[in-house]
């Protein structure tokens, strides 16, 4: 029986050790599989590493190529040149600062409007564009209004009987007018446009008005610089034209005019001579061209100028018997292809200065001829045709000789060019308006300028305008 | 051209750097101006140097303004110091006997009869001795008086002369104690050295 309990405890702790045996083995097993498991999760999860291992290396060569690309597109973007519209952008309150700076205080000393003289007149119009651009009507206007009275300011005030001045702003003034034509839209004015200067038209707003308004200042400009030309010339005319007798020894006075910036004039002695006459037409000639001035525009004012001299001189031998001589005849003739040739140095000889110089011309010539037979008569009444019956009887009525061997003009010659005369239509004047002036036209012309290609020079001091 | 129309402003080209103005910076500036008018006038590329040209003759306006006012103040500065000069210099021959010194000399007029003669040494012996001097008067003086009032009663008032000597024979105080025997012998032989050499101390 010991042994029967013995092997029942014996079986039972068999029984008990396969139970743990059992228990460990479902153990191992549990923990084999889950060894397994994440076996199989760390393999899993290594693929995937591997995955977006490769992944990042494609999108890191991706990022590299696109980089490349987009500074070749840079480099590329950066050589082109940056498309302008040719506009100028400033604020509101900059306004003041503008017109001061290119306008009031703009100082003719300078390097950029050395070498651009209408480079004001554009930075203007490139204002005006952007403002039009904008749509915005407050400011369009009181730009314009701003450089009308600017300008005014300057002509009127500051510097009223300054040369140099009355030049630059009737040249900028004309520039500004023919900007406002070219880019103003309408049809006449487009003709000879580029494309791109079609498209940089002005779009909202139409400012004939305002334009009538600039045509008027610059109408004034004009005359006033007419007039202080007037000023320093007239002085020269009667005693360059008349008084100086250069004819004792023509090859020595021959002119040798110099040009000057200033407005001081080389003076012989107090004594104008024909010299003096021409200095000046080539100090305002050349004052003219150094600051733009439109050809057209140009050729007005000489005509005019000499238009001055004619009437001057001529007013002059009508009231001076002295110089009503033949001599004084062949010095005026000889003043007068002085003059012919200094137009065609300067290139105007088609100018119709010539033209207004024909009753002076024509005086000469009645002073020099023959003034005794019928013939003679005749060939007056055909000749003299730019002088009225009342000049021509005044000339042959004081025609003096200059000596006791020429004959005196008879007064039956005298009364036989009167009957000639009589159904000649003339006026009753005998003296010629010295004040005249001829109506001045300012001509259009397309500008060649690309408004987009335009800089702001830093000497200007304008900063505060952006380059659009 | 007859009429010189281009050489005003095209002379500017020819001129020295350093003497050019700033007018002719603006000269040279129209005159490149137009010369720029005359080639095709639309480019692109001529538009860009156009205004790079203006903006280097723009800088060169500013440089040779800088120099002609530095040259203007320098200019000023040299005819200031130049003129102070010529003043010190006409200063300078204006005194009599006179030439241009060093920094630590004196110009002495030989005619001035108040003109520097001693030197500080000679100076300072004299001044010395007569200090000495005015002690021996004193003591003189006041033995004079002591004897006046009777205080001292000597028949034969010591002799004392005090007499101008060489600074180095004056007795001082210290070397009159040495001689008691002195002052008996002034009684005795008044010898001129012992009447020199005798001072009465109490």
């Amino acid at each position: 029986e010991e042994l029967e309990g013995e092997k029942r405890e014996l079986q039972g702790r068999v029984e008990e050790l396969e139970e743990e045996n059992d228990h460990l083995k479902r153990q191992q097993l549990m923990e084999n599989e889950v060894k397994n498991k994440l076996r199989e999760e760390t393999s899993r999860l290594t693929a995937e590493n591997m995955d977006f291992d490769e992944l990042l290396d494609q999108k890191d060569r991706l990022i590299k190529k696109l980089q490349t690309q987009v500074k070749t597109r840079q480099k590329t973007a950066s050589t082109l040149p940056k498309d302008y519209l040719g506009m100028l952008e400033y604020k509101r309150e900059d306004e003041p600062r503008l017109i001061e700076n290119i306008i009031l205080d703009l100082k003719l000393k300078g390097v950029a409007v050395n070498m651009i003289p209408t480079l004001p007149a554009y930075i203007l119009f490139m204002c005006i564009r952007h403002a039009d651009y904008l749509n915005d009507e407050a400011k369009l206007k009181s730009l314009m209004n701003a450089i009308i009275g600017g300008v005014k300011k300057v002509i009127v005030v500051s510097h009223q009987k300054d040369l140099e001045f009355l030049s630059f702003w009737l040249s900028n003034t004309h520039q500004l007018l023919n900007c406002l034509k070219q880019y103003s839209g309408e049809e006449e004015f487009l003709k000879q446009s580029t494309p791109r200067q079609k498209k940089n038209c002005l779009q909202n707003f139409d400012l004939s008005e305002h334009r009538q308004i600039l045509s008027d200042l610059a109408i004034q400009i004009y005359h006033r610089f007419i007039s202080v030309m007037q000023k320093t010339f007239t002085p020269t005319i009667v005693p360059g034209m008349l008084e100086h007798e250069s004819l004792q020894g023509i090859s020595s006075m021959k002119p040798t005019g110099f040009r000057k910036r200033s407005n001081s004039f080389y003076e012989e002695s107090e004594t104008y001579t024909i010299s003096s006459i021409l200095q000046h037409l080539t100090v305002f000639h050349s004052t003219m061209n150094h600051h733009g001035l439109d050809q057209g525009l140009i050729k007005q004012v000489i005509k005019q100028l000499f238009y001055l001299v004619a009437a001057i001189t001529l007013n002059n031998i009508m009231l001076r018997k002295d110089m009503c001589s033949c001599r004084k005849g062949m010095q005026i003739r000889c003043n007068i292809s002085y003059l012919e040739e200094w137009l065609k140095e300067k290139e105007l000889q088609n100018v119709n200065a010539m033209d207004t110089l024909k009753p002076l011309a024509q005086t000469a010539w009645l002073l020099q001829v023959n003034k005794s037979t019928d013939d003679d008569a005749k060939e007056i009444i055909e000749k003299c045709s730019e002088l009225s019956p009342v000049q021509i009887v005044k000339i042959l009525n004081s025609y003096t000789p200059i000596d006791d061997f020429e004959k005196r003009v008879t007064s039956s010659f005298v009364r036989k060019v009167q009957s000639l005369l009589q159904d000649h239509e003339g006026s009753a004047q005998l003296m010629l308006d010295a004040d005249y002036r001829f109506q001045v036209t300012f001509p259009f012309c397309t500008s060649t300028q690309a408004l987009e290609l335009l800089q702001v020079p830093n000497s200007l001091h304008l900063d505060f305008l952006n380059r659009i | 051209m007859e009429f010189g129309e281009e050489s005003s402003p095209a002379r500017a080209f020819e001129k020295d750097a350093f003497e050019l103005t700033v007018e002719d910076v603006y000269d040279i500036s129209y005159v490149i101006g137009r010369d720029l008018l005359k080639i095709s006038s639309t480019g692109e590329e001529v538009s860009d140097l156009q205004f790079r040209i203006v903006r280097v003759l723009e800088m060169f306006e500013t440089l040779v303004n800088k120099y002609n006012l530095s040259l203007e103040e320098l200019k000023m500065e040299r005819d200031n110091l130049k003129s102070e000069l010529d003043r010190i210099i006409k200063e300078g021959s204006s005194r009599p006997g006179a030439q241009t010194s060093g920094p630590n000399q004196l110009v002495v007029d030989l005619t001035d009869p108040n003109r520097p003669r001693f030197t500080m040494q000679e100076l300072k012996e004299v001044l010395q001795e007569r200090n000495q001097l005015k002690a021996q008067l004193m003591v003189a003086q006041e033995e004079l008086q002591l004897y006046k009032s009777g205080i001292l009663p000597q028949a034969e008032p010591a002799m004392v002369e005090v007499s101008p000597s060489p600074p180095w024979q004056v007795e001082t105080p210290a070397a009159t104690e040495h001689r008691p025997a002195m002052i008996n012998d002034t009684k005795e032989e008044k010898t001129t050295i012992g009447k020199l050499f005798s001072f009465r101390r109490k």
